[in-house]
């Protein structure tokens, strides 16, 4: 691995992002489930200033501060904008569903029959897109892993809604295993910053 | 010539004892090494990367600042500390040229007899 591939890498395994990304599946199941709808797209709002937040009080503070390269900026960007035009995308996807549907020409039987489906490949992209944007390989592996629960889900007859708890759930857990080694491998300088030093 | 303006000599010899000594001491590699492919970095992250102690590293910056290799800036970001490292031009030009010197002295290395 490359030094700045390595310096990357250690900033985000903190975990954050997996507890993000989890937390708004793991809710849009549980809202799924208990009929609270309104759960995960609150959190799904608020998510990106608080992952923000939380990196500069959890990971600069225990890692330290970077600006990564031009050449790494621009990258992310990139993502960022792809992540973007995907949330459009979906966005203009959902506003076209609910039209059909509501001049009843409808695929309403193959929405209702495959809509949880349709459900587990946009969080999948979702994720895979977060995880193209910040370079995080294990991110594609959840997006495959909701893809597959959902499905499998789907095609076992589970309640709609385990297929989107369980994989919500493995990520939160992840992401809070990721956390405490990463807590654990940086604890909080003792004099604050130490820069008195240079 | 080389990335650091100086000559390559002929004489291998002579080539290893051109070597930048500022920047051929690990810990000073390794500072430089870290802050060679990122923007900027503060001290807290220089630490963890590189595995330093804070007295080791504190000197090490203090060196390579009065090569001219690293600017260090002092602020403050919300009423707390922060010590920012960027590499110069000068630093850049520096470990360019002594990873081509270091380059040519392992090539010239005879790898049969080193079995």
């Amino acid at each position: 691995m490359g030094m700045e591939k390595r310096a990357y890498m250690a900033y985000h395994g903190d975990g954050l992002v997996d507890l993000a990304l989890g937390l708004v599946i793991l809710l849009f199941g549980l809202g799924m489930q208990y009929d609270q709808t309104l759960l995960a797209p609150i959190f799904g709002a608020v998510a990106y200033p608080v992952w923000l937040v939380a990196k500069q009080k959890i990971t600069e503070r225990r890692l330290g501060y970077v600006e990564f390269s031009d050449r790494r900026k621009r990258k992310e960007k990139r993502g960022m904008i792809s992540l973007f035009v995907l949330g459009c995308l979906i966005c203009l996807m959902g506003i076209a569903i609910y039209l059909i549907l509501t001049r009843g020409e409808s695929p309403k039987g193959i929405l209702m029959e495959s809509g949880i489906l349709l459900l587990g490949f946009m969080f999948g992209l979702m994720i895979s897109s977060v995880g193209l944007a910040l370079g995080v390989i294990r991110l594609h592996m959840y997006s495959l892993l909701v893809i597959l629960l959902v499905s499998l889900g789907h095609f076992l007859n589970w309640p709609k809604s385990y297929g989107v708890i369980l994989p919500g759930s493995t990520i939160v857990i992840c992401g809070t295993l990721l956390l405490i080694t990463f807590i654990r491998r940086y604890p909080i300088a003792d004099d604050g910053e130490g820069s008195e030093s240079v | 010539m080389i990335g650091g303006g100086r000559k390559m000599d002929k004489d291998p010899m002579q080539n290893i004892a051109g070597i930048d000594r500022t920047i051929h001491s690990p810990a000073r590699l390794m500072i430089l090494s870290c802050l060679v492919v990122v923007s900027a970095a503060d001290f807290t992250f220089l630490l963890n990367q590189t595995g330093l102690t804070r007295g080791n590293l504190s000197i090490s910056l203090g060196k390579l600042e009065e090569a001219g290799y690293v600017n260090i800036k002092k602020e403050f970001v919300n009423k707390m500390p922060r010590t920012l490292i960027r590499l110069t031009a000068k630093g850049r030009k520096a470990i360019q040229g002594y990873r081509e010197r270091m380059q040519w002295v392992i090539d010239g290395l005879d790898s049969d007899a080193l079995k």
